[in-house]
Order: structure tokens, then sequence, then C-alpha cells
């Protein structure tokens, strides 16, 4: 059976912020860390500032009264529903991505203009789309 | 049979972790719970799933 909230018992659960908002946090504020150390004091503040606006959207999403919307955009998920919802979301995402990414190799190739990151991030996301379904079936 | 109980759609949610849109969207029949879910708000109200959600043959 799927499980309608976090575990109870993880440290997560009483974390104010999901585990994504948690990794994009650090990373943005882990950066500028590293650009102010290296000299590069204003790409530092605005990694710092991008670090702290995802904080305190994701902060604000977790209210409990927020809106469905203002949660699956901040990816905060409160319940299944919320997963559901987000799952549709990405799921447009990846079609939306593959559509873009084979009408450029497409017209790559008729304009012959070869070019491998065009090629390679076709190739990924056939990769993962062929991952994502052997691992959902797997699930179910 | 929420009203009945006097519960707000909010406190319903509260009382089973999710939120107040997905006990509206429940109950206005945009969604269909998992049936961890279904079975959680049938055991709620102390009744059967099939009391609490019913289901048209097709």
């Amino acid at each position: 059976m799927s499980k309608t909230n976090e575990p109870t018992g993880s440290v997560f659960a009483r974390w104010p912020v999901s585990v994504v908002n948690t990794v994009l946090v650090a990373t943005f504020l882990g950066a500028s860390v590293v650009l102010a150390v290296l000299g590069n004091v204003g790409v530092a503040l605005v990694m710092a500032y991008l670090g702290l606006a995802g904080l305190g959207v994701a902060l604000y999403a977790r209210r409990p009264d927020s809106r469905d919307i203002t949660r699956l955009n901040a990816i905060e998920y409160r319940d299944e529903r919320d997963r559901s919802l987000a799952a549709e979301g990405f799921a447009a995402v990846g079609v939306a991505a593959l559509i873009i990414v084979f009408g450029s190799f497409i017209a790559m190739v008729v304009l012959e203009r070869f070019d491998w990151y065009i090629f390679g991030i076709l190739m990924t996301l056939l990769v993962v789309w062929g991952v994502a379904n052997s691992v959902v079936v797997r699930r179910r | 049979m929420r009203e009945a109980a006097g519960l707000s759609q909010a406190a319903l949610a509260a009382d089973l972790g999710v939120s107040r849109q997905t006990i509206n969207a429940i109950e206005t029949g945009r969604y269909d719970p998992s049936l961890t879910l279904a079975v959680r708000l049938a055991r709620y109200f102390s009744r059967s799933v099939e009391e609490v959600f019913h289901v048209e043959n097709e």
C-alpha cells in the first residue's frame, strides 16, 4: 500500500523543508561559499540570494494552509495527491523534453549540422525513459 | 458524513495528515484516493470502505 504521509520515524518528517529543497538550498549556499573564497563575490551573492529565496519559497509552501499549486511549484508535497499531481507534471515535462530534443535532432539531420550535444541529450533522455519504464513496471 | 460529524475539511485533513484540497477533491469526485487513504477514511468514521465510497458498475 502507498503511504499517505512522510514516515514519522524519519528525521525528514520533522525537517522544515523537503529533501529535494534541502539539497538545492545546500548546493546554492555551498557554491556561494566556494565562490566567495575564490574571490568571485558578485556571483557568490547571487548564489546565496537564490539559495535563501528558494528556502523562503519552500517554507512558504510548507504552511498548513498553503495552496496545492504552491506546494507543487515549491516541491513541497504534503500527501499522496500532491505526489500524484507532481508525477503527472513531471511526466509532461519529460514528454516536452523528448519532443523538443527529437525535433532538434531532426532539424540537425536535415540541415546536416551534426551536434554531439543534441545527440547526447537525445540518447540520455531515451536511456532515462527506458530505465524509468523498467523501474515502474517492477514496482507495480 | 464529514458534515454530519461536525468537521470542517481542514479539520478532517489535519486528522488524516493530508491537505484540505485532497479532502475537497475526494468529496467532489476529482480524486480517487489510494486504498490506504480510503481505508483510513473509512476507519476514521467507523464505517466500511463500501459505505464511504460508492463505485458504480461499469
